[in-house]
Order: structure tokens, then sequence, then C-alpha cells
């Protein structure tokens, strides 16, 4: 206890400068558990997407260097529907288009009247009728992009098409996204007979070895395709693994800022209390106490930045996803799991702060740290 | 016999500019673009959604600008034909039907009232008999080569001078200043953002022009590409051309 009491204390002698230095902290652990929230919620919002569907099992021939699937021929469904367990098959066309003055967008090609639809909810108008009909359904936050209601027109690559419904989906994704039957996406992006995902239901009592059978099956017998889990399909994503590993380029960098201002923290504090740790030294203290209790100093500043930055970090991706910029684009994921992994990341900071002044402090001579003012 | 390639310090201007000219051939292509239109300070922003297509037929290539966006533009085209021998010819559509072949007159007149200008479009200034490296310099952290263009006695062009900056590594000119006959600075063009196709070629994805006055800039920015394709011979009829004009 009076250990503790010592690093506490040693904490509040320069208050000002302790404040600082967990503010530095918590701005870093802020900016990881913020980026982090983001991408891990894009990649829940996929999952949701993919899930909510009824999809089982997704195929599709994934390259590295495209964002989005190649397409392939629609015609594979027959010979999938052969397979066991496999009860429905429903092709999907995607792409990312620029549509009139919005950024680009996803876009779906859906067969009508396919299970794909069913987790839709209608918030005005209609569903398409038929797949020669030029209409479209658009999700509430790509209505707010667009600026489209029920009843405008909408030019998408090389043909106009008219809004005919909005709707809401579980994932955010697509909500951002605009849906037309699969006939009308092949016309225009001139990939007739084409899809770049093919969906499969399967019966409700096949277990999850027979689907992981199932997806061996497939990658033998249709050469160059597929077939991942909804889980599985979210993480093999190229979006979401660019978003990931872009917000964890950022937090190494806001980490870096926050380790150096650990280190000179602890070392500034370090040398200002070299007489007394030659005291302390002299009076039995042995080296290896005096690591603990620079480290200790270190983990403390390191542990309550690590809490106030989880706190801006979650309030940031709140406020973010409040603004009316960003409102329906954005989805944080906060839970328990990131609250752990910042929280161990900011104790990490706090040891890796504190080695070189611990090392500094505990290798100093008792008498030349006893002649030191 | 396989030979070593040249070093960018040995390339002379022809064979710079054929290094430039070779890695951009292909059967064909698609790009899917936007022309941004904005005026600095203004705030004010105007968007053209546009189609490009290119077919090969042997030596000789078409190209074709077709506006998809806003309703006001849809549909108007500029088909350019190159031949093998450098001739150009095509011309410009407008919705419903008028059709201008390109002509001298047609040139400086500006493409979807962008910076672009026809002959922005149209001239082929690599083919120019006059090539020159005249110095190298670093572009965006990219060593480029900086090659003046001056174009034949005789030819119709708004330009007495065009100079590139050409990064050899890339086979790509990173910028371009066109000069005027009375030798000022016309417009610039800068690559502002590359992409590394499929076939790990590098390729302009945003180009921005601006007149040298500064008073506006147009940014194309393509959003979406497809080299290496076949497109059909009928998209280039104006048939079709007029099809997209009219298509709902």
């Amino acid at each position: 206890m009076v250990f503790l009491t010592i690093v506490g204390k040693n904490l509040l002698r320069r208050r000002t400068r302790s404040l600082l230095t967990i503010a530095g902290i918590a701005i870093g652990i802020g900016a990881v558990v913020a980026l982090t929230s983001i991408a891990w919620g894009f990649q829940k919002s996929w999952e949701r997407a993919y899930t909510a569907r009824g999809t089982d099992l997704i195929v599709t021939k994934i390259t590295s260097q495209s964002p989005l699937p190649v397409p392939f021929a629609e015609s594979i469904k027959t010979d999938l529907l052969k397979l066991p367990h496999v009860r429905e098959a429903s092709g999907l066309l995607s792409d990312l288009v620029s549509i009139e003055d919005a950024p680009t967008m996803l876009i779906f090609g859906w067969e009508l009247n396919s299970f794909l639809w069913q987790h839709l909810k209608l918030v005005k108008g209609r569903w398409p009728t038929n797949n020669t009909e030029r209409a479209a359904v658009i999700g509430t936050v790509a209505s707010d992009m667009l600026k489209k209601g029920v009843g405008s027109p909408v030019q998408i690559e090389t043909g106009e098409l008219t809004v005919c419904g909005i709707f809401e989906s579980p994932a955010l994704v697509e909500n951002g996204a605009v849906i037309v039957a699969l006939p009308q996406l092949q016309r225009l992006t001139e990939h007739t007979g084409k899809v770049n995902f093919m969906n499969l239901k399967l019966d409700p009592a096949t277990t999850d070895e027979q689907k992981s059978e199932l997806q061996k099956t497939i990658k033998t017998k249709f050469s160059g395709y597929s077939a991942f889990k909804s889980g599985e399909m979210a993480q093999n994503n190229t979006a979401i693994q660019v978003a990931k590993a872009m917000s964890w380029a950022t937090s190494v960098i806001a980490l870096v800022v926050g380790a150096v201002g650990v280190t000179n923290t602890v070392l500034m504090s370090v040398f200002e209390r070299l007489h007394e740790i030659g005291i302390l030294l002299a009076i039995g203290w042995r080296r290896r106490r005096i690591v603990k209790m620079i480290i200790y100093e270190s983990m403390a500043l390191s542990f309550i930045g690590g809490l106030v930055g989880i706190a801006i970090g979650f309030v940031s991706v709140k406020l973010m996803q409040a603004t009316p910029m960003m409102r329906g684009k954005i989805e944080g994921e906060i839970s328990l799991d990131l609250f752990l992994m910042a929280l161990l990341i900011a104790l990490g900071l706090g040891i890796f702060g504190g080695l070189y002044p611990a090392y500094r402090g505990s290798r100093m001579p008792p008498s030349a740290a006893l002649r030191y003012e | 016999m396989q030979t070593l390639p040249a070093r960018a310090d040995d390339l002379t201007a022809g064979q710079l500019i054929s290094k430039v000219v070779d890695s951009r051939k292909t059967t064909g292509f698609r790009i899917r673009a936007k022309l941004i239109l904005t005026k600095p300070g203004s705030g004010k922003r105007d968007t053209r959604q546009l189609l490009i297509k290119s077919r090969r037929d042997g030596d000789a290539t078409k190209i074709l600008y077709q506006a998809l966006w806003p309703n006001e533009f849809k549909g108007r085209a500029l088909l350019v034909e190159k031949s093998g021998d450098g001739r150009t010819t095509g011309f410009l559509f407008e919705p419903p039907d008028k059709v201008t072949p390109l002509t001298p007159e047609l040139m400086t007149r500006q493409f979807l009232d962008s910076d672009l200008a026809i002959e922005d479009l149209t001239e082929d200034f690599w083919r120019w008999p006059s090539q020159k490296i005249i110095g190298d310099e670093t572009v965006d952290m990219k060593p480029c080569k900086i090659v003046e263009s001056r174009p034949p006695d005789g030819l119709v062009t708004s330009y007495s001078l065009i100079k590139s900056w050409i990064s050899p590594e890339m086979s790509l000119p990173m910028r371009l200043h066109k000069f005027g006959k009375d030798g000022k600075l016309v417009k610039r063009f800068n690559v502002e953002k590359l992409i590394k196709q499929e076939n790990n070629r590098w390729a302009p994805a945003t180009l921005v022009i601006e007149p040298a006055d500064d008073s506006h800039r147009t940014m194309l920015d393509g959003s979406k590409s497809e080299r290496d394709i076949e497109i059909p011979a009928e998209d280039f009829t104006l048939e079709k051309i007029k099809a997209l004009a009219t298509a709902e």
C-alpha cells in the first residue's frame, strides 16, 4: 500500500505534466477507438447484410485487385441447385457506380421474387414489379445522398430509371445503396447474363460440418469459384480490409506519439528524482523495486489516459454518427471487446513507454544518485 | 535475343514518347468518368457524367466521349477516329440529330462547357515531328523528363508548344503545359491521382485542367475503367450514338 502511495504521490507532484501526458495518451487511444469502431462497424454492417438476406453460402470469384468480385455466368445456378443441401439459389450483380452528382455508390441487381428482398422494409412507394420495368428502389441514406424521392428520375450509367420506392434495411451498407431488378443492372453495366455473387439458401437442417463440406465441393467442382459463409464473406471484402488497414495505420501513428509522450514524461520525472532514487537505493530498495515503481507510474498514466481515451473515442463516434453529413453513412461498433482491446493497448503503451526511464533510473549507482541535486 | 531496357537517362525524346504510346496500346477500353467544373472561391460545382469508349482496328483507333448526365448535356458525343497514318476525323453530335464534322473551326470549342477544348481530346501531339528533352524535374515525388513538342508548320492548332513532364518509370505524363501562339501559357493539365491497373500499368485516375489565369478548374475523375476489352464496332456508329440520347 505504501509502495502504491509513493507511485501516486510521484504522479501528483507534477500535476500539470501528468495531466498533459494523460491528455496525449487519451487522444491517441481515442483515435484508435474511434477508427477501429468505425472499421469494425463497417464489417458488422456487411455481416448483417449477408445474414439478413438469409444467405447460408455465397459463391463468388474473388480476385485480389478488384474491389468487387468479377462477374461470371449466372447459368452456374443450375449446377449449384443440383448440389446436396442447396434449397434455393439467387444471383446478384453488384457494382460501384457514380450516380449523377453523388459520390460513388453501391448498386445491386437482384432477382425479383427471390429471398434476398425479404429483409427489406418498404418505407415509401412500391417494389419493382417486373424485369423489364425501368425502376429502382433506393435506401433511405441513398435517398438523402441523391436527393431523390418516389417518382424521381435517376440516371444510372447509360439508362434513366424511375425511383419507385424507398426502403430501409437492417444493414447500413444497403441503406446507402440502389437496388434494381437483375436484368436491368445487367443491361446498364453491359454484363448480360452475368452475376458476381450467387446466394445459396440451404436446408434448415444442414449442419456446420455439412456446410463446410459443401464449401469444399464447390471449390473443387467449380474451378476459380469459392463459397463463403456470411461472416467469412465480410472478412474477405476488400473494402473492409482496406478500412481496417487504414484504421490500424492511423492508430499506429497515434500510439507512437502517445508512447513518446509517456517516455518523455516518465524520463523527466526520473531525472528530477535521481537524488530521491539514490536515497531509496541507499536505504535498501532493490533495483527491481525501482523499476517496478517507475513502470507502475507509467502504467498509471496510461491506464487513466486509456480510460479517458476510450470515452473520447466512443463519444466521438456517437457525435460523428449524429452529424448531418455523416448520419446514416457510418455505424460505429461499441463493444466490450473494443473496450478491453483499447485498455490493453493503453497498458502496453505504459509498459513500453516506462521501460527506458526505468532502466535509466535503476542503473544509476546510489553514490552518483545521491550527489545529484 | 533479349535486349536490356534502356536507362531513363539514355532515352531520347522519341524513345520516351514511344514508351508512353506503347504502354497505352489496348484493344479497347471503357471508362466511366465525372467532369467536375468548379470556380475557386465561389463554391459552385457542376458535374457531368461521361462514358468514354475506345476500339482499335488494326492501326486505327476510335474514341467516343458521351455525356450521360445532366439531361441538358445527355447524349452529346464526340467521336474521334485516328487512322494509322495520323489523320484525325470524326464528328460532334448534339441531340436530337445535329452532326458537325471535326473542322479546324470546331477545335477550339469547349467540350461540355469545361476547360477541355475539342482539340485537347483530338490532338495527337505525340506524333508531332519536333520533340526534345529539355530537362528533368520531380513531379509528386516521381522523377520526370520534360519534353517539348512543337507542331509542324501548317498544322491547324491553337498551341505553339506543349511541355510534358513524363515519368519514364510509369511511362506516363504527369503534367502538361500548353502554350498559345503568343508563347504564353494557356492551360495546365496535372495528374492528381494514379491507379494501378490489373495489367500492372499506371493510369491517371484524376486529371485536373486549369487555365493559366486559374479562374476556374475542371477535374476529370475516372470512377471506373476497363482495359483490354473489345467494344463492339456498332457502338461507334451514329445510330448507336443517337440511341443513347433518347435512351430511357
